[in-house]
């Protein structure tokens, strides 16, 4: 008797808890592919008993409870190219829970890199003036100074993407101001159909923007000219400038008009260098100094503000300096506010004649490593100017 | 500000013109109220008895404007020792100098001796001269007010010994400093706030005033001392504290700046010192190699003060050092959604000088004075039969 009235209670017991078990299913993501940067993770559950919560863990880290249908959530999984354990538990109101595992892969590169075409805008100087006859045959590439074979080669109107970063400290005001207006104005102008550029006028904060604008608009007509206020926050909007060129197809240029130098940016120059190696934006610094001659250096005694010292004030010139060199740009000191408008068209003229070399890395290996790059020419007396290297991911 | 034709209008009233024509534009400066000698020879006795008198005139001359400054009318009152001033004294060191400064100092003695509250609205008149000969060109007495502005601060501290009085008088002092610091001394700068904190220890403009006067000559440990002592007496003073962390970061002593800066994220920070806090506080997890601590506190801080540029800026940053660079992209992009700002970042706001506390002290000061211009008039009606 007492036998069977145990055995009856287990029955039901067991017939509740299968009835009770919910079932979970991982409908995104498959598990076919890897996974970067946001991933949303949905699922569904069924089951006879009303559901209290669902709860999703990556990574062993719980991202997400829910309560009510749609099952869904949503997690950075960072850009590591990494296996990824996805967990969906659903735990119905008596208690009983039930779960979906899903692993999402890795993308398999041990065996085989993705090469990159690396792309080397070149300047060509003979006399001072552009060199424009040069052929294929006169250049040759080394990468960490093993030969490469060329594989493109172009001259002219390779499209760009080009931001102009002002600077309207307080300093600026007056005739710099209105000429590197016109200056950014004109160029725009000038452009060719494909190219695009966007303006950012900053002080210690931004003061005014355009989205990236093409040829045939007039780049300041949504823009309130701004009065030249305030400080120089230069590191944090080439920054953001490098930021969105990233996101831009083809050749990235980066003009900076200045006449001064970083002072109330939240980032100093060396975190930016990081960028404007990936970016791989070509740069161009227009430096307006106060007087003639060279450039005195930073006095060491003086204290620039209350976030540089003269020392750390030098070092951001230098180290902006060599990454504008690095880039294949150009640092041009300006003596006042005639010539700005001239050295905007000049840099439109030189990215119009530049060479294009592209070739496939010989030596790539995807590991994040710097590529020293120097490009040479048979040709006498002609003088090249490209960026000195490359981060290679 | 004082013109010319207030400067007639200020004489008429005090009927100074019997005593003190006034000088032609053209007048050379440093000419005498009185009639006094030129190079010609005097006896001993003649000399003294006209210095004597100069004294005197000077001191009725002087009496009379403090007497307009106790019927309220601060700007007629300056107008009127403005020209006595620059009648007497000119625009270079010199023995008439020395005589104003021993007429004026004697009589303002006298004020002290009687009812040392009368010095207040006194003390106030000269430290407001600073500004207004600085305005007109006279350095010379710039700084001559200077000196007797915080002489008198020191005279009525000592005279009235209790707390209030010491910290009007270190207001007054600091409040000199910051004038000071506007030229760009470090040296009297430093030895205004020195004189200030003598007075009162706890001298809360002070102690911020030299702390950013330090820093901002890369003197990092003696800031680091100065803001120390205000944080003492002065918890609640928030720039003061983001100071201190800031230079105790900068000079390595991250276990106490780091502390120091999450504090400043209190509610009752004002915005922009939170603001800067996160920033710097996340710069120096940063250092730490901390990217994921940096992140999330400038994600908190993000959330609070969304529009507040620099913090997306530097989480971007952070996200860059986890190697999460489409987040990075991610956050950028709202900066595309802010509206322009029209207010001074953070960052330019930490490096203007600390103006706030200071013109705070000033206006502490310009309040005790106006309660104290009725004991003024009193000494002033007591004084009469002996002083004139």
């Amino acid at each position: 008797m007492r036998g069977w009235v145990v055995g009856l209670l287990a029955t039901a017991l067991a017939a509740q808890s299968m009835a009770a078990t919910p079932t979970v299913r991982i409908t995104s993501p498959t598990g076919t592919e890897a996974v970067f940067g946001e991933v949303v993770m949905t699922a569904e559950v069924e089951c006879d008993e009303a559901v209290a919560f669902v709860e999703f863990i990556l990574d062993g880290k719980r991202v997400g409870k829910l309560l009510a249908p749609p099952f869904r959530a949503v997690a950075d999984v960072g850009s590591d190219n990494v296996e990824h354990f996805i967990r969906v538990t659903a735990t119905t109101i008596s208690g009983a829970t039930g779960s979906a595992t899903l692993v999402t892969p890795r993308i398999q590169v041990d065996d085989e890199v993705l090469v990159e075409l690396q792309q080397l805008y070149v300047t060509a100087t003979k006399g001072g003036k552009r060199a424009l006859d040069l052929q294929r045959g006169d250049f040759t590439v080394l990468d960490d100074g093993a030969r490469q074979s060329l594989v493109t080669f172009q001259r002219g109107d390779v499209p760009f993407s080009a931001v102009i970063l002002l600077d309207a400290s307080a300093s600026m005001a007056g005739e710099k101001m209105q000429a590197a207006l016109d200056g950014a104005r004109a160029f725009a102008a000038a452009m060719k159909p494909l190219d695009e550029a966007r303006l950012m006028v900053f002080a210690d904060r931004l003061l005014a923007r355009t989205p990236f604008l093409g040829p045939g608009v007039d780049l300041l007509a949504d823009v309130s000219v701004p009065f030249a206020q305030g400080g120089t926050a230069l590191n944090d909007h080439l920054f953001i400038s490098l930021q969105a060129l990233e996101q831009r197809q083809g050749r990235r240029v980066v003009i900076i008009l200045s006449d001064g130098m970083d002072s109330h940016s939240v980032l100093s120059i060396d975190d930016t260098v990081p960028l404007a190696r990936r970016a791989r934006a070509l740069m161009y610094w227009l430096r307006i100094t106060r007087a003639k001659g060279p450039v005195a250096e930073a006095d060491p005694s003086l204290q620039y503000s209350a976030w540089r010292n003269g020392k750390g004030h030098q070092r951001q010139i230098d180290l902006l300096e060599r990454t504008v060199v690095e880039s294949g740009g150009s640092v041009t000191l300006i003596e006042g506010p005639g010539s700005i408008g001239q050295r905007f068209q000049e840099i439109l003229a030189e990215l119009r004649d530049q060479y294009v070399l592209g070739y496939y890395p010989s030596n790539s290996r995807n590991d994040g490593r710097w590529h020293d790059v120097e490009v040479k020419t048979r040709r006498g007396n002609v003088s090249l100017r490209t960026a000195l290297g490359y981060t290679d991911f | 500000m004082v013109t010319r034709a207030k400067l007639a209008g200020v004489a008429a009233l005090l009927g100074l013109l019997v005593v003190v024509p006034l000088r032609a534009k053209d007048d050379p400066p440093g000419e005498s109220l009185s009639p006094r000698s030129g190079p010609t020879a005097q006896n001993p006795d003649q000399s003294l008895a006209q210095e004597a008198a100069e004294l005197k005139t000077i001191r009725l001359v002087y009496a009379n404007a403090l007497r307009v400054l106790a019927t309220g009318s601060r700007d007629d009152a300056i107008a009127a020792i403005v020209l006595l001033e620059r009648r007497q004294a000119g625009k270079v060191a010199s023995p008439d100098l020395r005589r104003l400064e021993a007429a004026e100092s004697s009589l303002a003695r006298k004020l002290g001796e009687l009812d040392s509250e009368s010095l207040v609205p006194v003390m106030l008149v000269h430290h407001d001269l600073v500004e207004e000969y600085r305005r007109l060109g006279e350095f010379v007495l710039s700084d001559a007010s200077g000196q007797r502005a915080a002489t008198l601060a020191e005279l009525y501290s000592a005279g009235s010994g209790d707390a209030q009085a010491r910290s009007l008088a270190g207001g007054l002092v600091a409040s000199l400093a910051g004038q000071a610091q506007k030229e760009g001394l470090f040296d009297g700068t430093k030895t205004l706030f020195d004189r200030a904190l003598t007075l009162d220890p706890g001298c809360e403009p002070a102690l911020i005033g030299l702390g950013a006067l330090f820093e901002v000559h890369g003197r990092y440990e003696l800031a680091v001392a100065s803001l120390g002592q205000l944080r003492t007496a002065h918890p609640e003073n928030w720039h003061g504290v983001l100071r201190l962390g800031v230079n105790l970061v900068r000079i390595g002593r991250h276990e106490h700046g780091i502390p120091a800066l999450r504090s400043c994220l209190d509610k009752a920070a004002p915005q922009w010192v939170a603001v800067l806090a996160s920033e710097e506080l996340a710069r120096a997890l940063l250092a730490e190699d901390k990217p994921d601590e940096a992140a999330a506190v400038l994600r908190q801080a993000a959330d609070r003060f969304p529009n507040q540029a620099g913090l997306l800026v530097e989480l971007a940053l952070a996200l860059e050092r986890r190697h999460r660079p489409f987040e990075a992209r991610r956050v950028l992009a709202r900066l595309e959604e802010l509206p322009i700002a029209p207010e001074l970042s953070p960052r330019l706001r930490y490096c203007k000088w600390p103006h706030e506390e200071i013109a705070a002290a000033r206006e502490r000061l310009a309040q005790a004075a106006t309660s104290r211009l009725p004991a003024l008039a009193g000494v002033l009606e007591r004084l009469e039969p002996e002083g004139e």
